[in-house]
């Protein structure tokens, strides 16, 4: 679902946040992918989300090369795959249900589907009944939830999370991962960028290990 | 092999067969499916940008007036020349065309020939003096009638007053055609008008119109450069919002759309404040005018900014707004790109 075939990737100015990268992740496999902060994480879920390209090498993503991809069909591409952010990149400026209704609307889906669609993700993070509030008043915890929502509401094949827990006390944290379990049990690829170690040790998943831009554990021989 | 994460996430199972469509039907509904997405996301975009508009009233109406009077300039100039134009008219045909008829045209041919000219549909009314009334005018009025008495012909020709119907005025083509076609009249010796002034007149007023298009080519460049610069801001103030649509796979033109539409509304606004900019200027002036035209003699009422300068005013400001926004858009939404 997700291959990554010896990419590098080097920033102008020399510095390279990924060397000669290469693994495959299984349709419906869960990881992790860890490491220090620098040590390439968002640069590879970046390679993946298409706001950055690799240097050398190629990134597939169910058989397609994404070094092919005419610019145009990024969006089209994008509205495959669910990310999650650290900042949750929610807007202020409007309700909860607006803010996951948003990759529908993008998207164009009939409108008939919307309300029952959002509603349902809403339900599946547990925060139905906050859906005409804004955002900004809710919990850092809650924000987290919401943006999974939206990451998940049309349905992708692939879901990315970058640092879904970081401010996240524990027990949250807990919560969010059990949500990430959830969706990758009906099929969905779950990609999960953390430095939380403690976290993920007892969920016993397949763990790319990157440190300074190497796999150093985790790849498709371990 | 597709697998569907949603049936969890959902509070009722989904009727599975509904949905699924083969073959060219199920392409068409699609691409149904697509262009009713497509004409929803107008019909929303329309619906936002204007309570956009209407969320912060006072500037938008500010930058609509910065349009407005942009736009009022040339368009005021130019209702002033086609009022300047309609009083030259009016005074011009005042005046009469004079037609000399030939010595030797018999009286019956004079007859036809009155009655030629009275079927002419640019030919108001006219008075035939004939060569009699002519010289008795003349010895009555000029003083020289004991010079004429040593002559022994009448010098003068048989006359005919001739005015022309008031639509000739400020078109002096139909004039000329109208000269040309009497004196080809076999009776007709000459025809005098004094076109001069009028000519003059009119090359005026053809600076002028030129003066209010040149004024509304510069002036529109900066209703352009206003309206970019406005729409630059409001793609700064949403730029959360386009990284966010961007990352959900929002397309430029997805994008794109919501800061055209708020273009074409304050182009549209801007042109309507313009209108009526202009009839109020027309209605404070226009009696003052009217008044100084009453002294005058004449008649001349100054008409205000018609239904065709409201269509052209709307329309120039509609497509500049769209135009500015548009330049905007591409050049700084495509530059907002996920970080």
């Amino acid at each position: 679902m997700i291959r990554f075939d010896s990419v590098s990737k080097r920033y102008p100015g020399g510095h390279e946040a990924l060397s000669s990268l290469s693994f495959h992740l299984q349709p419906g496999e869960f990881a992790f992918l860890t490491g220090h902060s620098g040590a390439g994480k968002s640069t590879l879920l970046k390679l993946i989300m298409l706001m950055e390209k690799p240097s050398q090498g190629q990134v597939l993503i169910n058989g397609k090369n994404l070094n092919r991809l005419h610019h145009s069909q990024i969006p089209y591409y994008r509205r495959r795959v669910g990310v999650v952010f650290q900042n949750h990149h929610l807007l202020f400026d409007r309700s909860v249900y607006d803010n996951v209704a948003l990759p529908l609307q993008v998207s164009g889906h009939p409108h008939g589907e919307i309300p029952r669609r959002v509603r349902a993700a809403l339900d599946k993070v547990g925060l139905l009944d906050r859906e005409r509030v804004n955002p900004i008043t809710l919990s850092s915890g809650e924000q987290q939830r919401v943006g999974i929502a939206r990451a998940v509401v049309h349905k992708p094949r692939i879901l990315l999370a970058d640092e879904p827990t970081g401010n996240l006390d524990p027990a949250l944290s807990a919560e969010i991962m059990t949500l990430f379990r959830d969706f990758n049990q009906v099929g969905v690829t779950v990609l999960i960028a953390t430095h939380d170690i403690a976290l993920i040790a007892p969920m016993g998943c397949r763990e790319l290990h990157l440190q300074q831009g190497r796999l150093v554990g985790g790849g498709d021989e371990a | 092999m597709r697998p569907d994460p949603g049936n969890r996430i959902q509070s009722k199972p989904r009727p599975a067969a509904k949905k699924q469509a083969h073959g060219a039907s199920g392409v068409r509904a699609r691409l149904n499916n697509l262009l009713a997405g497509y004409v929803r996301h107008h019909k929303e975009t329309v619906h936002t940008s204007l309570a956009r508009l209407k969320a912060a009233p006072l500037q938008s109406l500010m930058t609509m007036l910065v349009i407005a009077i942009a736009l009022a300039l040339p368009a005021s100039l130019h209702t002033l020349v086609d009022n300047l134009r309609q009083l030259g008219g009016e005074v011009e045909f005042s005046a009469r065309m004079t037609v000399f008829l030939r010595h030797d045209a018999s009286q019956q041919q004079i007859d036809e020939l009155l009655v030629t000219l009275k079927a002419m549909e640019d030919v108001d009314e006219l008075a035939f003096v004939s060569r009699e009334e002519a010289l008795a005018e003349f010895s009555a009025t000029s003083g020289f009638g004991d010079v004429l008495g040593l002559l022994d012909e009448n010098p003068l020709p048989a006359v005919v007053l001739l005015k022309p119907v008031a639509e000739l005025g400020g078109d002096p083509a139909r004039v000329t055609t109208l000269i040309e076609t009497i004196a080809r009249q076999p009776q007709v010796d000459d025809v005098a008008i004094d076109l001069a002034w009028l000519q003059r007149l009119q090359g005026l007023l053809e600076v002028g119109r030129k003066l209010a298009w040149a004024l509304g080519a510069a002036l529109g460049l900066g209703v352009l450069l206003i309206m970019g610069n406005t729409i630059r801001l409001a793609i700064e103030n949403r730029r959360d919002e386009i990284v966010v649509v961007k990352l959900i796979g929002g397309t430029n033109g997805y994008v794109r759309r919501p800061f055209l539409y708020t273009g074409l509304w304050y182009g549209v606004g801007g042109g309507a404040m313009a209108w009526l900019l202009v009839w109020l200027a027309v209605v404070l002036l226009g009696g003052t005018a009217k008044e100084l035209a009453t002294q005058y003699q004449s008649s001349f009422t100054p008409t205000g900014p018609g239904f065709g300068n409201l269509v052209l005013l709307l329309l120039s400001g509609g497509v500049l707004g769209l135009l500015g926004a548009w330049i905007a858009v591409s050049q700084y939404a495509r530059q907002i790109e996920p970080e």
